[in-house]
């Protein structure tokens, strides 16, 4: 449960496209995902722990998992002059 | 419009220079620099809440106070606790120290420097969490606070807060 905001996060994971990697189990940090040895595929039961880092998001390999309800990062920063400057420096 | 592009540019570049100086000082320095971040931030962060007088010894309205001191000197970094649904409290005590569990998100760190592909949980996180624990000690009237990065992840941190009983600075 996050406290000091209004997010309700809903995750949503299409049990058909899930090819049972665990990928999303291993990733998350706070255990919002349990892995279903009969039926293969992951099942989310602790929506409530989620935190929005949307590190499963990103790791599903047949992205399968979405999620509602996240305030996503403002990366207002990304311009073309900054990137020359990047990669000059990095 | 045109001020605020102009500002975020400003930002920007003196973020790539930060990531430059981070990433040069992990190289050198190698596991040291966290350290080094971690101190210098805790500096910083005690400068910036200077003029916030308010203190508490409730550890849930601290870090309450806290995004209230940093949103008055303009950073609208969103943070909170964090517990299971199951827990009854978001402290727990362990004998010398109380540990909780937070969430970040819009940390400034990320939304300038992750699209360049700095690496995260680096010396430049620390120093932020330097300065998130600099803030939160001078609200807390001077107890150890320290902050250990869990997951690093592309939209949002997940961290351990420690507030050690004893007064003791940095």
């Amino acid at each position: 449960m996050m406290k000091g905001t209004d997010q309700k996060i809903k995750i949503l994971l299409d049990d058909k496209a899930c090819r049972g990697c665990q990928l999303c189990v291993d990733v998350c940090p706070v255990e919002v995902f349990t892995f279903d040895k009969a039926r293969n595929t992951a099942s989310v039961t602790k929506e409530d722990n989620c935190i929005g880092c949307l590190s499963c998001y990103y790791i599903c390999p047949p992205t399968c998992i979405d999620l509602q309800g996240v305030s996503y990062s403002k990366n207002f920063y990304c311009d073309s002059e900054g990137m020359k400057i990047a990669s000059r420096l990095i | 419009m045109a001020d605020l592009v102009k500002e975020r540019k400003k930002l920007q570049d003196v973020m790539m220079f930060m990531g430059a100086l981070g990433q040069g000082a992990e190289k050198i320095l190698q596991r040291s620099a966290s350290v080094v971040g971690f101190q210098s931030g805790k500096a910083i962060g005690m400068e910036a809440t200077k003029n916030f007088t308010a203190t508490t010894d409730d550890l849930e309205k601290a870090v309450d106070l806290l995004q209230e001191a940093l949103y008055g000197i303009g950073l609208d970094w969103k943070f909170g606790l964090w517990k299971k649904s199951d827990e009854p409290t978001y402290f727990k005590d362990e004998g010398d120290k109380w540990v909780s569990y937070m969430w970040f998100q819009d940390c400034l760190v990320r939304n300038t420097l992750f699209t360049y592909a700095d690496k995260q949980e680096g010396a430049l996180c620390h120093m932020s969490h330097g300065f998130f624990a600099g803030a939160l000690e001078r609200i807390l009237g001077g107890k150890k606070v320290d902050l250990e990065i869990l997951h690093g992840g592309e939209n949002g941190c997940y961290k351990k807060l420690t507030v050690f009983k004893e007064k003791g600075g940095s």
